[in-house]
This record gives C-alpha cells, structure tokens and sequence, in this order.
C-alpha cells in the first residue's frame, strides 16, 4: 500500500426489525409472531449495500421478548451478518419515545452509521420511530424511501416516496432511512438458509448494558389495557365507464374532497 | 313451517355429497349450513385424493370418487372439481413391508392402479430422493388432489337444481326427536324433517349432545404449510412419506404443501389458531428436506391450519344415533376423497335403503363396544 492510498473504512448497516403478530388479528396473543413484513425492505436494501462493498457488515437489530430471538433469525436467513436483541423485562408496552431511546442505543452499541428500517410496522404503525431514534441520535432522517443508491462519493441518493410524487434526496451518513414496500423486492431466503438460520444463536442485551451508554431507564407510561378497534367501514361509491367525469365529480364533491 | 324429507346438517364435502345423493333419490332435502358451503374444515383441506387405503371398502369407495371426480362436469352443471391425477408414491419403512404387499395385492384385485416398488427401482422413480430409512413404495398412478371447495359447491348446486334448499349462515342450535320427526332449531327458525343427517365435522358431538348421544369425536389442528418449487425441480406427484411423517402435494406447477401424518393437539373448532406458526412450516421442511434435500432451494409461502374431527380409530362414523337421526363424520383427516361417493352409501342409509355390507363397520356403537377398527400404518392412522 502506497502513503498516498485513503484506507476506507467501511459503515456498518443496522437495519431495525420488528418481530410483530402475523395473524390477521394482530391482538391475538397466542398467534404466531415474526419479522414484520415492511422489515424486509430494508433487509433487502442493506443486504445489497453489502454485496456491492458500500458496507462492510449487516447487523440486525430487534427489540421484543426472548422469543423474537425467532425473527432475527429469519434476518439471518436472509443474510445479515449478526444480531442483536434487546429484551427486558421493562420493555414491554414501550411508547414511541421510549422505543427510539432504546433502538438509537442499539445503534450505537454496534456502531453502525447508516440505520434503516420500514416506515412503520404491522401492529404499532405509528410511523414516527424513525424519525424519533434519528432524533436520538442527532442524525437526519429521510422517511419514506422507494428506493435509495449510495454513490461512489458516497452519498446516498433517496427517492423518497411522500404521497405527491417521488421526491428526490442526497445525505450522508451517519443518516436514518426508513422504507417503503414497492420498489425493492425482498429476495427471499431458500428453505436451507432458513433451516440453518434456526441454529443461529441470537446475541441479547438487557437494558442496563444499554442503559451504560447513556440511555435513560426511567419508565413513563404503562400498559392500562389493550382492545379491539373495529375499522370504519366505508361505502365505496361508483362510477361505471359511461357515467362520465360528471359522476366522478359529483362523488368527490359528495365527500367534499372538490368543490 | 316447512317440512322435508331430510335436514343435513352441514355443508361440508359430506353433507354436500349427501344432499346430492338424497336429492337424486327425489328426496326433499333441506342443508343447513353455519358459513358457507366448504366454509369449515373442508374448504382447509389439501384435498388429497388417493385410493391406497388400507381398509378396502374405503379403497373402494375413494376409488369410486375417483371416478366422479374425473368426471365431475357431467354430474354436476359442468362444475369443475378440480382434480389433478399426478399421481402418488407412499414411503414405508422396513417395518411395514409385509402389510404393505398384502395391501397392495389386495388394492389390486379391485382395480385400484398401485404398483409396489422394489428399492432397486428408487432410483428411476424418486431421482434425488433420500431413501436409506424406505423399504418398499407404493406407487398410485390414478392419485392427485382436487379443489375441496370447487367440488363441494358443485355438489351442493347440483343438489339444489334437484330441489334442496340450502340455507347458509345457518347455524343449528337444537335438535329434537319428536314422535314423527326432528326438529331442527337454527337461530330462530325450526324446521321439521323427517329425518336428521349430521354431517357437523368437529361440530357433530356437541350438536348430538343435545339429543343424549355422546360420540368419542375430538378435534385435532392440523397445519397445510405452503411452499414454492423456487428454482428447485418440481417433485410432480404427491408423496405420502410415512417415515418422515409428513405428506407432500403439488399445488399447481410452481408450489407444493406440507402438512403431518401424525396426530396433533387437539383444538377448540369455535376458537382455534387459523394460521400457522413460522415453526410448523420449518418442521415439516426439516423432515421434507431431509428426504428431498434438492428441495432446499424451495422458499416457504405460507399457509394455514385447518382441522380434523376425529374418531378414536381414525375412521369415519356413519350410522344410526337416534331414532330419525344419523351421522356421518369423524372422517378424522382423509374424508375429503372419500366424500364423493360415500355420500351415496350415506343417502341409501338415511333413505331406509339397502346399504353395502361395507358400511356396517363405521357404525357409532363400535366405541362403547371396544370394537374399533384398524387404520393405516403405526402413527399414520390418516392413511385410513
């Protein structure tokens, strides 16, 4: 190596997972649980960094029970190159203040610059953690991303779909990303890396080994109860192709969305 | 009040096949269903169909839906049953070699196609398969699966073009044995008939409770876990690995699924887990991978939990409970194929018919005698 060459060294990724309910009835306590599907976006995302030398390792992350060792897991399966979980018994019912607290010191603990995740999960979908845990961190955030290209000067170019169009975005690291489902396809992972990914043992941290580097532990909210909310029901209305843009009119004026 | 000839109750493939088969008798049959026709265990069936049973007037009787099946459109109005012949291959281990022939050479005297496999054929039948822990193989050409829902609907329209009356979202709470008839009582309605046919699945013993008669059903959770051939070449057939313990079937060109030959925990039909647990997929794959190691490429693709009523033999229960009613249920896994044709065996029963001899050993009163029968092979009584 010659003195004039830069020795880079490259990012770790940590991609923030969810072990969630996968049963229709998220409330249901005794159904079966595991990485929430958005998760896979930016497993995706990260696992492609890696393959193409952007980073230098993929950690996956997740907070939950002993039990959601399972999800990260199946983070395994599909390619990452470690994990952690972070389980206590003080975390249950966390909010979303909390949660980021506890994931931003995750994402210190495997000194990682670059954190992803999806928009928001299955069950919570409170859609703000991102942006919280950025806020933890100190780091921006770009939310909302369809798809993200690290360039060779190594920015990262983010599309960011916000609901009025693609916008488009560059950052450097250290940033926060959090990912929509559409444009990256996760590639999943084939029965033997699944089954072999089942012996993988999962490294956890409780929060006091967190709590060290600076996390606060006091708890501010509780769990008072936990019910079923039945969706809106919404009549559709329609429009058949010989009604013309008049019916089409005359509905959204009904719901007051034109004039 | 209307009356009919017969109530059956339920619209699974059973009461779906003998409302048919009443109906063509020109009975006035009236099928009263909780959901919808195929809307409980049946409509979670992988649907398998296959003639290789041990019991032969249930080799018979799968072999004659067989035959039904393939021919579905004309018995019904040009329903599509579904039915895919692909064939099937049944491992068996060292231990159930001899029972395996005897089997097969008696299969064979009633024209169902099972041909024996000697493990120097394996290798051209079953390239890539594992087969250190398989003595000998069945071979069933005539084997496949259908679409368990397609085929109930088409049972159940045929049977209401014929004059059944089918009321879905119906659920039965009473029944009654007056002098003349029973009286079913679903929701507010009663309906009187002169005679029941419960045709309940896992709801068929607490629905006799009602009417004194405790039968030894229980309900078993079952899991169909689903996969994708991926980039792994098809296993084109149906396996029935009695080792490994699981079943394999095709389910079209590009997916196959996996579910227990074993017994299971047993579930409450009215609150049980409907979907399956990311384990229950992996340990059927284990096992499957482990006999088919090419599938390894394979990628899982979700699936679903369905449910067994089953009888403590793990054969169906048909016959006479009380005075005016029947049952036909504790199918306990494999009734599906059966359904097709059992139904005419069931509807010769409830007409007050001559039936085949071969009906006699499903009567109910074979438990509380300690009469039961034999079925399948050690652990893998479902084979039937």
């Amino acid at each position: 190596m010659s003195a004039d060459e830069e020795v880079v060294v490259r990012p770790t990724l940590a991609v923030l997972v969810k072990d969630v309910p996968l049963a229709d009835d998220a409330t249901d306590a005794n159904g079966p649980r595991g990485l929430d599907p958005i998760s896979e976006v930016p497993l995706e995302w990260a696992l492609r960094q890696r393959a193409a030398g952007r980073a230098a390792a993929v950690v996956a992350i997740a907070m939950g029970p002993p039990a959601a060792a399972e999800t990260l897991r199946r983070a395994v399966a599909f390619g990452v190159d470690d994990t952690l979980l972070v389980s206590d018994p003080g975390l249950p019912g966390s909010d979303v203040r909390r949660t980021a607290r506890v994931l931003a010191a995750a994402v210190d603990q495997v000194a990682a610059t670059v954190a992803v995740c999806g928009y928001e999960s299955r069950d919570g979908s409170s859609g703000v953690v991102p942006s919280a845990i950025a806020a933890v961190l100190g780091w921006p955030v770009l939310s909302r991303a369809a798809e993200a290209t690290w360039t060779d000067d190594d920015v990262i170019e983010v599309e960011r779909d916000v609901g009025s169009g693609p916008r488009r975005e560059r950052v450097a690291a250290p940033v926060v990303l959090s990912f929509v489902e559409g444009r990256i396809d996760p590639r999943y992972p084939v029965l033997r890396d699944v089954l072999r990914s089942r012996r993988a043992s999962v490294p956890e941290i409780a929060l006091d080994r967190l709590a060290a580097r600076g996390l606060e532990t006091t708890r501010h909210e509780r769990v008072v109860r936990t019910e079923r909310i039945e969706p809106p029901r919404k009549e559709p209305a329609y429009a058949g192709p010989d009604d013309g843009p008049d019916a089409i009119l005359e509905i959204l004026a009904e719901q007051g969305i034109v004039a | 009040m209307e009356s009919f000839d017969v109530a059956v109750i339920g619209a699974g493939i059973h009461g779906a096949s003998a409302a048919y088969h009443l109906t063509e008798r020109g009975l006035r049959v009236a099928v009263l269903e909780r959901t919808v026709p195929a809307g409980g265990p049946t409509g979670r069936s992988s649907a398998i169909v296959r003639a290789y049973y041990t019991n032969q007037f249930l080799a018979e009787v799968a072999k004659d839906s067989m035959e039904m099946f393939t021919h579905f459109g004309e018995l019904t109005d040009g329903a599509d049953s579904g039915f895919r012949q692909t064939g099937g291959v049944f491992l068996h281990a060292e231990s159930e070699l001899e029972q395996c022939r005897e089997v097969v050479a008696r299969l064979l005297e009633t024209g169902v196609r099972a041909e024996v496999i000697e493990p120097d054929g394996f290798g051209e039948m079953l390239p890539g398969f594992e087969l250190d822990d398989v003595a000998i193989a069945v071979w069933e050409a005539n084997a496949g699966y259908a679409d368990p829902a397609g085929t109930t609907h088409g049972m159940v329209s045929t049977a209401v073009r014929r004059g059944a009356e089918l009321r879905t979202s119906t659920t039965v709470r009473q029944l009654e044995v007056r002098g003349d008839h029973v009286a079913v009582t679903a929701d507010d309605d009663v309906m009187l008939a002169d005679r029941a046919l419960v045709a309940a699945g896992p709801w068929t013993r607490p629905l006799l409770e009602r009417i004194g008669v405790d039968l030894p059903l229980t309900v078993e959770r079952h899991v169909v876990a689903a996969y994708s051939f991926g980039t792994a070449a098809p296993v084109p057939h149906v396996v029935g690995d009695l080792p490994g313990s699981y079943y394999l079937k095709p389910d079209g060109a590009t997916h196959f699924q996996l579910g227990p030959l074993d017994p299971s925990d047993q579930a409450d039909p009215d609150d049980f887990v409907q979907d399956i647990y990311p384990d229950e997929s992996l340990e059927l794959a284990a096992a499957m991978t482990r006999r088919i190691p090419r599938l390894g490429d394979a990628h899982q693709a979700g699936g679903w939990a369905s449910l067994y009523d089953v009888s403590p033999d793990w054969q169906p229960v048909i016959g006479q409970v009380a005075e005016r009613v029947f049952v036909d249920a504790g199918t306990s896994g494999h009734g599906f194929k059966l359904g097709p044709a059992l139904g005419r065996h069931v509807a010769a029963l409830v007409a007050g018919d001559s039936v085949h001899p071969g009906l006699a050993q499903f009567d109910p009163g074979r438990f509380a005698r300690g009469d039961l029968l034999t079925s399948g092979y050690g652990a893998a009584r479902i084979i039937g």
